[in-house]
């Protein structure tokens, strides 16, 4: 979002775009309260905010990202996992990698805070909304502090977010996901199943620049080159 | 505050009026008092309506801060279980770890600088001391989470360390962190027995030893006590650092070995993840509302504590 802020503004002198970081409900706050005019968002307002907050919000749908599921590197022999693996793996029936193809090692799962975009849309995806086994599992929040954590825990296994996998390679091994590998192609065509639309939120229909800003991110131009570039997939219209 | 204001008289004829009666200097320090009394009221009033929220207009139960299920839930139709135990427990937990671990270390700490430490030695001690309580706490944090926690993981696995992560990494970040306020409070407290009281003990045959454990710590006592709370008041408040190694699990806090959350690792995890007015973010200031009564009641307590020296 920066990058795409900064073109923005190389494109179109005059026009200054201001982009804020932020959790999960950041970004839905800020817009909601009228401070902001576009709230970023991976999952949905109705998912976050009472029916009557989230309806005064209209969505664009700008990209859409993947999550991959990753495993520290001692993990060995396991490149793959099901649905229904992973889904055994994170709520617990499975506590050893040698059940799910793996060396004789204990399972450690690094987990999301309940509040995170990620756990949420992970659990709808794959665990088909089961709640993980969270008990006494290490929690952390973004994807420099998961990848941390299971970079450094053997046995370690979490979610992160394509696009920082994809900038992080080498520290971790990513995992395919009932056989599909998570690339971009396969987020576009349906076939890689953890990927969710990103959403920018507006309070009521954009217009001036948040219109003309929203529109720059969706022209082709944005879609198939810094999206792609920085490992997000472009939304089907292009 | 201004307890002296009332007793000074300018000029010939003394003016009654009390705004009349402090000069403009007085006025301006006047001012610069009661606004910080102003702003530490309405953050009370703040974090008190906040925290309040979650039973007002939540219907949530207070018999919430006894209950151990976190399970938060949000968004239109879901309905969550808000137990705040977990929390309450893990910051009373971790603190307590911390402060049986630094009061001896601190109190030893202190009575070697005061009592038997040569004074180029005291030179030394000292300003590393104060160089501690200067280093941010993020930093702490992060020299935890890089060699705290795969150190214990590593070396100390065997006792149950899986990760690392865990209640005794908490309270031994927050042990270093608290251990220079006990020491140089206790320091100061032990400099305050006046010298005669030595000179006359040692002039009986007593030993330094025999002078400390039945002269100086008894009579230090109160300020000694004092010098812990405020210990205490820095640990149960300290978030980052302690949230960067603690692993955040809500759940009790049962084994040292295991990750576990506290009030200020919580909120600090779920902030920015909630939205305002939801349930959840209220259940996060009932939290923090928790955490101010934890530290005004310290502050009472040290109080209190001052008002009953055994001496002077």
């Amino acid at each position: 979002m920066e990058q795409a802020a900064q073109a923005y503004q190389t494109a179109c002198p005059g026009a200054t775009v201001q982009v804020q970081g932020g959790g999960s409900g950041t970004g839905l706050n800020q817009v909601s309260a009228g401070a902001f005019q576009i709230g970023n968002s991976d999952v949905t307002a109705e998912s976050k905010l009472d029916a009557g907050t989230a309806a005064q919000l209209v969505d664009h749908v700008v990209v859409k990202q993947g999550w991959i599921m990753v495993v520290n590197k001692d993990v060995t022999g396991v490149t793959n996992l099901t649905t229904a693996q992973a889904k055994q793996v994170w709520t617990g029936k499975v506590t050893n990698w040698k059940d799910v193809g793996g060396n004789d090692q204990k399972i450690v799962l690094i987990i999301r805070p309940a509040s995170s975009g990620t756990r949420a849309t992970f659990k709808k995806i794959v665990l088909g909304g089961a709640n993980e086994a969270a008990g006494t599992a290490v929690q952390e929040d973004s994807n420099g502090a998961v990848t941390t954590a299971v970079e450094n825990t053997p046995g370690a296994t979490s979610v992160i977010g394509f696009a920082y996998y994809q900038q992080n390679l080498g520290k971790l091994t990513g995992l395919q996901l009932d056989g599909v590998d998570a690339s971009l192609d396969n987020m576009v065509n349906g076939t890689y199943k953890l990927a969710a639309e990103g959403h920018m939120y507006t309070k009521g229909a954009p217009s001036g620049l948040t219109k003309a800003f929203i529109d720059y991110i969706l022209s082709p131009e944005v879609q198939n080159g810094l999206v792609k570039q920085l490992f997000y997939a472009p939304v089907s219209a292009n | 505050m201004t307890a002296s204001a009332g007793t000074v008289k300018t000029g010939l004829s003394a003016r009654s009026s009390f705004l009349a009666a402090i000069d403009p200097p007085r006025r301006l320090t006047m001012i610069a008092a009661g606004s910080m009394v102003l702003v530490v009221g309405l953050l009370l009033v703040f974090v008190a309506w906040n925290g309040i929220r979650l039973f007002l207009f939540d219907g949530q139960n207070p018999s919430l801060l006894f209950n151990p299920t976190w399970l938060p839930a949000e968004g239109t139709g879901q309905t969550g279980e808000w137990g705040l135990l977990p929390f309450i427990a893990g910051t009373v937990a971790v603190t307590a770890v911390a402060i049986l671990i630094a009061t001896p270390l601190a109190i030893g700490l202190a009575l070697f600088l005061s009592e038997v430490a040569p004074g180029w030695a005291r030179r030394i001690v000292q300003p590393s001391l104060e160089m501690f309580v200067g280093i941010p706490s993020v930093v702490y944090g992060w020299i935890g989470l890089t060699v705290l926690v795969p150190w214990l993981r590593i070396n100390l696995g065997w006792l149950g360390f899986d990760t690392g992560f865990s209640w005794f990494a908490g309270s031994l970040v927050l042990t270093v962190m608290i251990l220079p306020t006990i020491t140089s409070v206790s320091y100061d407290a032990l400099r305050a027995v006046p010298d005669e009281w030595r000179t006359a003990s040692l002039a009986l045959g007593t030993t330094r030893w025999q002078t400390i454990r039945h002269l100086l710590l008894p009579a230090s006592v109160t300020s000694l006590a004092t010098a812990v709370v405020l210990g205490m008041t820095r640990a149960a408040g300290e978030a980052l650092a302690v949230q960067m190694v603690i692993g955040s699990a809500p759940v009790l806090p049962t084994s040292l070995t295991a990750p576990m959350s506290t009030l200020t690792s919580q909120i600090t995890v779920d902030m920015g993840n909630t939205t305002f007015g939801s349930t959840w973010n209220d259940a996060l200031w009932t939290m923090s509302l928790i955490l101010l009564v934890i530290s005004v009641s310290f502050v009472v307590l040290v109080r209190r504590l001052q008002g009953t020296r055994r001496w002077q």
